[in-house]
């Protein structure tokens, strides 16, 4: 190959929110979410030219449902062997993010840049 | 928070992170919902995207930057016979995850238990840096 190339997938605010939308995003996201750049203009900030730009938000809400659905059929024997703070952390965590994302308020970006 | 104590906090974080879900059902319900999308949120098909992007190829060296247990610069690695090196902060992620990786490359892994902003491994050494999910 040449050059050299790199790819990051990130969930991020979505694109132009401000004020209290923007607030109640980073509420509802994981920790860390709150950068204050874009992905992809973070990825042209250390010299990469962007090469390819994806929206996986319809993905990652799959994987979140998926993992609340396992979740809740597991949550007996999951609660005896994991404890309840371990089971009430993850469903109120994963359920954020999925509230996020319904409400248009998160998104999962994959990015590949490719070295100017 | 300074910068160090938010870095300390953040390292003990992660480090709490995999060793939750560990016991018989915990290890069932993780690799349940792994799936089609392995832990993480990045999928297989989002993976194999990558891999033909990148073009990498056997020789190439991979930077798994912020690894976990080395999902996906694994599988990256598997498909295109690239030489993986991972890195995490978290030391039980790694741990979590060398047997996996070596029993998925066929071949020993290098993992380097370091910071992503002071690596210690000098510049151009890469072919392909992957970064899943470290910053958030």
């Amino acid at each position: 190959m040449s050059g050299g190339y790199l790819v990051v997938a990130t969930i991020e605010v979505a694109d132009g929110l401000q004020g209290s939308q923007r607030d109640r995003a980073l509420r509802l996201g994981p920790g860390d979410v709150d950068a204050e750049a874009s992905l992809r203009s973070m990825v042209e900030g250390v010299d990469f030219d962007v090469a390819h730009e994806r929206d996986v938000t319809s993905d990652f809400r799959t994987s979140i449902v998926r993992r609340l659905d396992a979740l809740v059929r597991h949550e007996a024997a999951l609660r005896r062997a994991e404890g309840d703070e371990a089971v009430d952390g993850e469903r109120e965590k994963r359920s954020r993010m999925l509230t996020g994302v319904d409400e248009g308020l998160l998104r999962r970006t994959v990015v590949v840049g490719r070295a100017r | 928070m300074d910068h160090s104590s938010h870095h300390r906090a953040t390292t003990r974080s992660f480090q709490e992170k995999y060793l939750r879900f560990r016991t018989a059902v915990g290890t069932m319900f993780r690799d349940e919902t792994a799936g089609s999308t392995a832990n993480g949120w990045t999928t297989v098909e989002q993976v194999e995207w990558m891999v033909t992007v990148l073009g990498l190829e056997k020789g190439d060296r991979l930077l798994d930057l912020g690894a976990g247990r080395g999902w996906p610069g694994g599988l990256i690695a598997q498909r295109t016979g690239a030489q993986l090196i991972s890195i995490d902060v978290p030391l039980e992620a790694l741990r979590q995850g060398r047997r996996g990786l070596s029993e998925q490359l066929q071949r020993p892994v290098l993992q380097v238990c370091a910071d992503g902003r002071t690596l210690p491994i000098g510049d151009g050494h890469f072919s392909a840096v992957c970064h899943a999910d470290v910053m958030c």
